[in-house]
């Protein structure tokens, strides 16, 4: 059985209830790198498949997970609306003549940080999209606007997709069907002076055949990072560099929250002060842990958190450990506290994923393996956080991690 | 045969029944069974009583059921609900005034009255505006087809004089006072008889009234379902051509039609038209240049139609000849009111309409909202039953999986995963649109690219299903615009006429001079 309480009991998370942790949790979400996007195109242009591939959940999921935001947009927290890493605001209702844009553009001009407009790249009955669009535009000129032309295949049915670098490159764009080059010249018209970028994809279902089902996912990610405010890239960075090598369903499910909960793990210690006793950091992973235990169908008892208690639960070791294993980080102060609390939070996620993993092969392992397990987690928590945060200007004025 | 030799024939024939009951009736006296075999009369005879009382109530008078023809509008077939409310109402008929030509009369006037205010609700007097030769060629076409149906139907017509047919209604009369005197001497013999004078009293009287009443309730449904029918015609102005030149053109209704190509009298305004319409880059070229195979339209990757372009289709079994109208397409998000206008214009040209659209585009609603604003505006024609409309899913091709295309498929009984999605879609559309289309099927047209499928094996079946409904909409449409156009030619040449007739009394009186 489950018990909010024991695991307070045993990580000793200070003096923080439930409703002061809601309270801080909200603070936090508000201050998290969450990228928001605004997602703009019309029924079937793929928005559902532009979602289910930077967030790797599948179509039911993403269905359910959609919530009515304004008279004619809705909007979709992954991996869930408390503890979110990506925002998806969609808007539908386009082209009808009961749409007015205002209402979603001032419901999202402050939130969304990016507009991804949709459209079929055969699709030529698009000059609903426009006005909207300039309106969006017009609201906040630096809002970078990226066109995603999709459906590629519809210019070649029953063809392989042509080479990737003839949409690339433009010297070789000879390469690609007559119909998809006047096509494309038409969106490009069309779009001038509207959109910041466009990327040519083709997100396929793996059963349609195609050799490459996310044909052009990685130059919609390369986009995607290259337009996003500097604050926001490491999401995607960390979300996409996470996912990759792992194949297990329930670590793919798993991993979202591990990440969801180090960001905001991160985003809470970020202040000038010895992060440890940061109660809500303490909070945070006692939700992730029960989290977690949910996804792998486990329940928590005494017993079971056994083997962690004497791996990190104690403050002094576990303050020595992390700091060692960062102490080469050239950052202090906020970013620090920043840092390990990321590291900290990835490594117990990780950790108790192999651990659920671990029991319900029938093994128990021992608090040794759980130690050893959790350290080596630390290591590529932080070789993580330092990827992604290369770009980062070291902050200034703070105290140093204790 | 001379009578006297058909009746000794008769009488030899009955006569040992007659003895053999005799004798029967002694030996049951004699042995004292008569008293238990006596009980099977008034039993059988009971039930018969009962079986009678309750089919009574369902066949005394036979429902009125017009069949309803394919060239009838939603409007002539809420009259003819009128038509068979009317004969409900008759509730008592009886057989005095079911012989009185008065009674005939004065129901076709009230049914009259009750049709012509359903066409014309506003006016003061609705039958005003029906011209003459119109109400006469309602009249005879509607005794014209009374007689056929007393001809088919009622045995020995051709022999039944009127003075016969009055006294279907006092049949019962002498009937009943021959059986009074035969049972009033029986219970002088037997006073059971009494018993059994009252049970048949209850019993053979109704149903022999029940059979000859029979007749001539049906003789009366008969008549007011040829003046209701006519009077729908008539009331909704197809009748406005007399009598002769429409009898022509239902013949040309009835005629097998499609399929036997001969040229007829009604032949040249019946042509049916198939307007197809849908979205922008639904298909609509591509679907006509299958059914023409010939690129007559032409067909791009960027749209292309502007304006109607009409073509003649030779339906497959060489003999039909078909109108296709190519009609503008629409935006996937909106209609706007100019193009519902143009679009509606279009429609009224055609008899049978085709809604394209693409299995690959989920946008319906501006289908929708075509479907629905047609459908109102039709409603405000009343003469002319709306075209039927077949839907078509093109673009199947474009459908999980997407690399495959290895036609046939049979998607109404789906194992394949290609099958499945063709399903899927044609239901999903289907949900969507439901009772607004006649059929919906899909087609792939895409003739450049794979070879096209769908075309002969469902889309050509599907408007052929409903080719006869759009016939009948052709010929009631070619009927009006033809009486029109008429209407405006006799009253010129009865112009010149008169004219004519003047000139001629004036140099007559001339020369008289």
């Amino acid at each position: 059985m489950w018990s909010w309480n024991s695991l307070k009991a045993r990580f000793k998370p200070g003096t923080l209830s439930e409703d002061e942790f809601r309270r801080q949790q909200e603070e936090i979400l508000k201050n998290a790198p969450v990228p928001v996007f605004w997602l703009f195109g019309k029924t079937g242009s793929g928005k559902t498949s532009i979602v289910r591939f930077l967030t790797g959940a599948d179509d039911a999921s993403i269905g359910n997970g959609f919530r009515p935001e304004t008279q004619h947009s809705r909007q979709f927290d992954f991996p869930d609306p408390e503890f979110p890493i990506l925002r998806f605001l969609d808007t539908r209702g386009l082209g009808e003549a009961r749409y007015d844009p205002q209402e979603d553009i001032t419901a999202f001009s402050q939130s969304a940080h990016l507009v991804i407009v949709t459209a079929r790249l055969m699709d030529h009955a698009l000059e609903p999209l426009l006005d909207p669009l300039l309106a969006i535009r017009k609201a906040a000129p630096h809002r970078p606007i990226l066109l995603a032309l999709t459906c590629l295949h519809e210019a070649y049915p029953r063809s392989q997709h042509p080479p990737a670098d003839a949409f690339e490159n433009a010297d070789k764009s000879e390469e690609l069907p007559a119909d998809l080059r006047r096509s494309l010249e038409r969106q490009r018209e069309r779009f001038a002076g509207i959109a910041d970028r466009i990327v040519l994809i083709d997100l396929t279902r793996p059963d349609e055949g195609f050799a490459e089902p996310n044909f052009g996912g990685d130059r919609l990610k390369a986009a995607l990072v290259d337009l996003l405010p500097a604050a926001y890239r490491q999401t995607i960075l960390n979300l996409d560099e996470a996912m990759r090598p792992l194949a297990d369903l329930k670590e793919r499910q798993a991993m979202p929250y591990i990440l969801s909960y180090s960001t905001l793990a991160a985003t809470a210690a970020a202040v000038p002060v010895p992060w440890i006793d940061i109660p809500v950091v303490m909070a945070l992973q006692s939700h992730m842990v029960s989290k977690l235990a949910k996804i792998y169908g486990q329940s928590l008892d005494s017993a079971m958190i056994a083997p962690f208690a004497g791996a990190m639960s104690g403050r002094l070791l576990a303050r020595l450990t992390v700091r060692s294993t960062l102490k080469l980080m050239p950052i202090i102060g906020a970013a620090a506290n920043a840092a390990l609390a990321f590291a900290y939070m990835w490594a117990s996620g990780r950790a108790w994923c192999w651990y659920f993993g671990e029991l319900r092969a029938g093994n128990a392992p021992s608090e040794a393996e759980v130690q050893r397990i959790w350290q080596g987690q630390l290591a590529s928590a932080a070789e993580l956080w330092k990827r992604n945060h290369k770009h980062d200007a070291p902050e200034s004025g703070g105290t140093t991690a204790p | 045969m001379k009578a006297w030799r058909f009746w000794s024939l008769v009488t030899l024939i009955l006569l040992p029944w007659v003895v053999l009951a005799a004798i029967g009736g002694w030996m049951l006296w004699q042995s004292g069974w008569l008293f238990w075999t006596w009980w099977v009369l008034p039993v059988c005879w009971g039930l018969a009583f009962l079986l009678t009382r309750r089919w009574e109530r369902s066949t005394n008078r036979p429902l009125l059921d017009i069949k309803r023809p394919l060239h009838w509008s939603p409007r002539d077939e809420e009259a003819s609900h009128l038509v068979e409310a009317h004969h409900r109402q008759m509730t008592d008929l009886n057989a005095e005034q079911l012989t009185d030509p008065r009674y005939y009369l004065d129901s076709a006037m009230q049914l009259s009255i009750k049709i012509a205010q359903h066409y014309e609700p506003r006016a003061a007097d609705p039958i005003a505006a029906l011209t003459l030769p119109e109400v006469l060629a309602a009249a005879h076409l509607a005794i014209e087809d009374l007689e056929d149906w007393v001809r088919d139907t009622v045995p020995a017509s051709h022999l039944l004089t009127i003075r016969q047919w009055k006294q279907l209604a006092k049949a019962p009369g002498w009937i009943k006072t021959a059986q009074n005197v035969i049972w009033a001497v029986s219970t002088v013999f037997n006073p059971l008889n009494a018993v059994r004078y009252l049970t048949s009293k209850f019993t053979v009287d109704p149903l022999t009234r029940h059979i000859q009443s029979n007749l001539l309730a049906a003789f009366y449904t008969a008549f007011v379902r040829q003046v209701g029918y006519y009077l729908i015609e008539m009331n909704s102005g197809r009748l406005r051509g007399g009598s002769e030149r429409y009898r022509a053109l239902m013949a040309e209704l009835q005629r097998d039609g499609i399929a036997s190509g001969s040229q007829t009298v009604a032949s040249d305004i019946s042509e049916v038209t198939i307007a197809i319409t849908g979205q922008v880059k639904a298909g609509k070229s591509s679907v006509i240049n299958a059914l023409l195979k010939d690129r007559q339209a032409r067909t791009d990757v960027l749209p292309e139609t502007r304006g109607v372009t009409r073509y003649r289709w030779q339906l497959p079994d060489g003999s039909t000849v078909v109108g296709l109208l190519d009609t503008p397409g629409y935006a996937d998000t909106d209609l706007t009111a100019q193009q519902l206008e143009e679009l509606f214009q279009a429609f009224q040209q055609a008899d049978v309409v085709l809604l394209i659209m693409s299995a690959t585009s989920p946008s319906r609603d501006p289908d929708l909202k075509l479907l629905d604003s047609m459908a109102a505006r039709f409603a405000k024609e009343p003469r002319l039953r709306p075209p039927p409309i077949v839907g078509a899913l093109t673009h199947i091709d474009g459908l999980s999986p997407l690399m495959e295309w290895s036609p046939p498929y049979d998607w109404q009984h789906p194992t394949r995963p290609k099958e499945h999605s063709i399903h899927d879609a044609v239901a999903y559309n289907f949900e969507i649109l439901k009772q607004r289309l006649a059929a919906i099927v899909p087609v792939c047209s895409d003739r450049e690219r794979v070879q096209a499928y769908g075309i002969e094996e469902w889309l050509i079946p599907a408007l052929c299903g409903v080719l006869d409904e759009g016939r009948a909409r052709a010929l009631v449409r070619g009927l009006h615009s033809e009486a029109d156009r008429e209407r405006l030619r006799e009253l010129l040449s009865q112009f010149r006429n008169v004219g004519r007739t003047l000139l001629k009394t004036f140099i007559e009186s001339q020369c008289a001079k």
